[in-house]
């Protein structure tokens, strides 16, 4: 069976990108040692709480976006930052140019501290696993056609790291990964 | 035929490319998740799964034919390869791939997706002496593993599982079990004397035939095409193939000659 040309092609340049990490990649920065940083949190509970409260804002923040079709995604700057940040606010154009929306709730489960860092700099300082759910989660596209992949798990476990952002003493979402899909 | 000479050439090309117009064919990469790519069912995830570590990656590729999901493979199920050369990229020509708005809106997007399982080597247990003990002595016990790194393939490219173990757990067959962060090693490589207790040694109190199991708790990290190590989630536990041993008692009994010369002998 031969294929359109445009979807060989395209294969072609989608390999490339998933397999040369084309796209900011994981590769951050070390950590800064800053003599004047002060861990602001005392305890792994307290890193764990702020980290929850932090990822909620940040679920929120993201989904208003995509509810309104990717409409002012530099909306993500009081919660997003680092490299995550313009990648994530360049997805977002082409979700909007694309005529995109997202529709339903996503919801966060419970959440695990994987690290907190107090001594390490303000990068990277908590990393946790969270527990996601997007099962009444949709994305349409502009004629209303659902784009969600058949692959797509209702329930999984997303890495999350944030680091503290010390202008605006907060904590703020560096990067996520999608790790295990299935109930958590 | 797609000769793998060529997709290598594809794949260092890719890394010279920004995050500029190629972008629109694709939505996912084999690291960050961000929302949107999340909500579409676009992001590559890693963990444990069973026996091994599942490695997977997904994304999406605007098509123009609507049935064309049902044909479209990714090359390491070998069905891309039945495309001829001229459909894959040339590196001038890369970035004029991406299609047209227009044309994406127009078509149905394709998700294609592949997982790659990896899993750690058996391990294997050991113990000193071999497959005897003596009651109220220590019998050494240690595994034979170490950290390593099992290749495989995602999307016709490399991708890396290595597994470093991190517990040892022990079950002596005797009712007890013991779980140790260290592997043990042979008596004569801890230049100690035989039956010496070692951090892995067992006492055995009763005699009897035992059979003695050990587990050996892997973590586990992956990388794709050359990125630096992540961390998988979970931790994978896999079973060394059981010893069996008689455990008896000894008696020390000064004697005048060698009891199998002279088995008659004093002391004999």
């Amino acid at each position: 069976m031969r294929l359109p040309n445009l979807v060989r092609v395209s294969g072609g340049v989608l390999l490339l990108v998933l397999l040369s990490g084309c796209v900011p990649s994981g590769t951050t920065p070390p950590p800064e040692q800053t003599a004047s940083f002060v861990a602001p949190y005392a305890s792994d509970e307290e890193a764990l709480a702020a980290a929850e409260e932090a990822y909620a804002e940040y679920v929120r923040v993201s989904g208003e976006i995509l509810e309104q079709g990717g409409a002012d995604p530099e909306r993500l700057e009081t919660v997003v930052t680092g490299d995550f940040l313009a990648s994530s606010i360049e997805g977002l154009r082409e979700f909007e140019e694309a005529g995109k929306r997202q529709t339903g709730e996503s919801k966060v489960g419970n959440a695990e501290l994987q690290r907190y860092s107090p001594s390490g700099g303000s990068r990277e300082i908590i990393t946790i696993y969270v527990c996601r759910n997007i099962s009444g989660v949709d994305v349409l596209d502009s004629s209303g056609q659902s784009v969600v992949s058949p692959e797509r798990d209702d329930s999984s476990i997303m890495q999350v790291t944030f680091d503290y952002v010390e202008d605006r003493a907060a904590l703020m979402v560096s990067d996520q990964l999608l790790w295990s899909s299935g109930e958590c | 035929m797609l000769k793998p000479a060529a997709l290598v050439l594809v794949l260092t090309v890719g890394a010279c490319l920004g995050a500029g117009s190629t972008t629109s064919a694709f939505a996912a990469t084999a690291d960050r998740c961000s929302e949107q790519d999340y909500a579409e069912g676009l992001c590559a995830t890693a963990g444990v799964v069973g026996g091994g570590v599942e490695i997977g990656a997904t994304a999406e590729v605007h098509g123009n034919s609507g049935t064309s999901s049902e044909n479209f493979q990714s090359p390491a199920d070998g069905a891309a390869e039945e495309a001829e050369d001229e459909s894959w990229c040339v590196i001038p020509r890369v970035p004029c791939l991406a299609p047209e708005p227009a044309e994406v809106a127009a078509s149905g997007p394709v998700t294609i997706s592949a997982i790659a399982t990896f899993r750690p080597q058996a391990p294997a247990a050991g113990m000193q002496p071999n497959q005897w003990m003596i009651v109220g002595l220590d019998t050494n016990f240690y595994a034979t593993t170490s950290a390593h790194v099992v290749d495989g393939t995602l999307f016709g490219g490399t991708a890396q599982v290595r597994f470093t173990p991190t517990s040892y757990n022990w079950d002596y067959g005797d009712g007890t079990t013991s779980t140790l962060g260290t592997a043990g090693t042979t008596w004569a490589k801890s230049k100690i004397a035989e039956f010496d207790p070692t951090p892995t040694s067992h006492v055995f109190e009763e005699p009897g035939n035992y059979t003695i199991t050990l587990a050996v708790t892997y973590a586990a990290e992956y990388r794709v095409a050359g990125s630096s190590w992540q961390n998988v989630v979970g931790t994978l536990t896999i079973v060394a193939p059981p010893l069996t041993a008689t455990a008896g008692h000894a008696t020390t009994v000064l004697v005048d000659q060698d009891c199998i010369a002279n088995p008659t002998g004093i002391g004999c």
